[in-house]
């Protein structure tokens, strides 16, 4: 997956990106009204619905109009429809601040703060959601590629039995009783055959004979394909890689998210608690999964590598929640607890997106070359189990063709002459035992050919005749 | 059934199902034909080799050799008489669809039979090249 492919595919403009934003971008928008002095505290929820909304807007309407050109956005146009997100949200916020509380709508810094955070977070963002999703279906080929191959491996010790089965229970369902019938047939009218009872008998058996042919034919192992995405838990199951680099892009990530707006609410002091907060939760963030990615025995199959991230994710919000509540920095610990919630959705959200954009980008081109190897290993797995259908098929075949077909054909064109009526009685009657001698021979060996399952190499039946 | 021929040709007819070789011999002798009858490839070269055979009608799988060394060896001896390929198979196999014969799958309408033995017992072509089917 490119990144163009990426940032301009599906996920540039989708609703559930645009639903999960909804939860950190509002309690950014709380943490901002803080200073607006709206005449109810619910204003300010307000005025995150209905930016959220106005942004939905226009990445919903701009996407779909962009894409009856660009299946894949360019990238140019995905940065520039998220930064018209960006500035409509700076707008609309400082418009309904303006318009309910009657201060300066701060356009310029409205918009310049949402443009920081939409550039540092919304690509990220969708890359992610991107990689997950193809993750997703990678492992669900993976997973159903491996199932086929195993089943195709399998089969290879039993597709010659299977087309033998098949070819067992037609000729004892289908077969066996038209032939059984038409012996009897014959024998209850071979006194007083008339050419068209003789005629009608020919039409039987040569349905019979091309039965037969359809028979070899059929008789295929069954086959299985499907593909299924992974479930999310089976997808998430990835090695952690480049653990320090992680941690500085959560960093720079929650600090441009955070700084601009604790700056112009709190103060310098509070942006100093905010910056040694956020650099010790991202030292843990780094710290902890490299010590696992070294730690011996990491890589046995029990050892689940997610939980690395979890852990250094729970100790590091822990660390920032202690940094901003008990540091002593900033005195006013109240605003530590306001500026708490918005830090740790923060970091959680930014350990879960660099993370993910990183090591799924990874993971996901392994899955590939993963995936191309075992589709090609059941490419060859399959061709090599349709020749080994062929083969028996083919040997199949030389057993029916003289024995069975070759002697349904001799039925027919002898009941065929027979219902010219241009012979005598002695040939009539001749022809009548020949056909009913044959049909018993066929009868015989249809068994001795169904019966012989077991016998790979089981010889031709006599007194078979040739094709 | 179309009406007998007025010349008496000779065909031989090489099969290992005595019954195709009566019903073939039954048909050709309406037709005022002599048929000489072959259920192996051995007896087949042979009666190709002591018989003014006019025509020479084979399947494919005979006891005692292959069509093609069969067709070869009657070539050796004679190798302007037309052949006829009767068989079940759903085409001419390769070694023989390049010797030149004609072919047609069994089981084969007796009309049709007749009908292609007296195009290549004439001196044309016969009438219809493409392969009967049943």
């Amino acid at each position: 997956m490119t990144v163009r492919e990426a940032l301009g595919g599906p996920w540039a403009s989708h609703w559930v990106v645009w639903i999960v934003l909804f939860f950190p971008t509002t309690l950014m928008v709380l943490l901002r009204e803080i200073a607006t002095p709206y005449p109810e505290w619910w204003w300010s929820l307000v005025s995150a619905v209905v930016q959220h909304l106005a942004v939905g807007v226009v990445i919903f309407v701009g996407a779909a109009l962009a894409r009856r050109h660009w299946p894949i956005l360019p990238l140019w146009f995905a940065f520039t429809l998220w930064a018209a997100a960006a500035v409509t949200r700076g707008l609309v916020g400082g418009a309904l601040a303006h318009s309910v509380a009657g201060v300066d709508p701060e356009y310029l810094g409205r918009v310049a703060m949402w443009l920081l955070a939409s550039t540092v977070w919304v690509p990220a963002f969708v890359y992610t959601f991107a990689q997950f999703d193809r993750r997703r279906l990678l492992m669900g080929s993976i997973e159903s590629t491996m199932l086929e191959l195993d089943v195709q491996r399998s089969a290879a010790h039993s597709t010659g039995a299977e087309v033998r089965a098949t070819l067992s229970s037609a000729v004892r369902e289908s077969l066996g009783p038209a032939l059984a019938d038409l012996q009897s047939s014959l024998e209850a009218s071979r006194h007083s055959l008339d050419s068209g009872t003789v005629a009608e008998l020919s039409m039987r058996i040569a349905q019979v004979h091309d039965d037969a042919a359809d028979l070899l034919e059929s008789a295929q192992p069954p086959q299985h394909d499907s593909v299924t995405r992974a479930s999310v838990l089976r997808a998430s199951e990835v090695e952690p890689r480049l653990p320090w680099a992680n941690a500085g892009l959560v960093a720079l990530a929650t600090l441009s998210l955070m700084v601009p707006d604790v700056a112009r609410v709190f103060g310098t002091v509070a942006v100093v608690e905010v910056v040694v907060a956020t650099l010790c939760a991202s030292l843990a963030l780094g710290a902890i999964p490299w010590w696992w990615s070294r730690r011996p025995g990491q890589r046995d199959a029990s050892s689940r590598p997610q939980r690395a991230t979890v852990v250094a994710a729970v100790i590091a919000i822990g660390i920032a929640m202690y940094i901003m509540l008990n540091s002593g920095i900033d005195d006013t610990t109240w605003h530590g607890l306001v500026i708490l919630p918005a830090l740790t959705v923060s970091l959680v959200l930014a350990t879960t997106i660099y993370i993910g954009a990183i090591v799924l980008a990874d993971a996901n081109t392994e899955a590939d070359e993963t995936l191309a190897r075992l589709v090609s290993d059941l490419s060859r797995e399959r061709r090599e189990n349709d020749e080994l259908v062929d083969l028996e098929r083919q040997r199949l075949a030389d057993l029916m063709h003289g024995p069975v077909q070759g002697r349904l054909a001799a039925c027919v064109m002898a009941l065929n002459f027979h219902a010219t009526g241009d012979h005598d009685e002695d040939q009539a009657r001749y022809l009548t035992d020949s056909v009913l001698e044959h049909l018993r021979a066929v009868s015989r060996d249809l068994l001795t050919i169904t019966d012989a399952d077991s016998e790979e190499s089981s010889s031709p039946p006599n007194g078979g005749a040739g094709t | 059934m179309a009406a007998p021929e007025r010349s008496s040709r000779t065909v031989l007819v090489a099969d290992d199902d005595a019954l195709v070789r009566s019903v073939l011999r039954m048909a050709l002798a309406s037709r005022g034909h002599t048929v000489i009858e072959a259920a192996d490839a051995p007896t087949t070269i042979s009666a190709g080799r002591t018989h003014d055979v006019d025509l020479a009608i084979l399947d494919i799988s005979m006891p005692g050799g292959d069509a093609a060394s069969t067709l070869a060896s009657l070539r050796d001896h004679r190798d302007d008489r037309p052949v006829l390929v009767l068989s079940g198979a759903a085409k001419l196999p390769p070694e023989l669809a390049a010797a030149g014969v004609e072919f047609a799958r069994k089981p084969i309408e007796l009309d049709d039979f007749l009908e292609l033995v007296s195009a290549l017992l004439a001196d044309g072509e016969p009438p219809n090249t493409a392969t009967p089917e049943s």
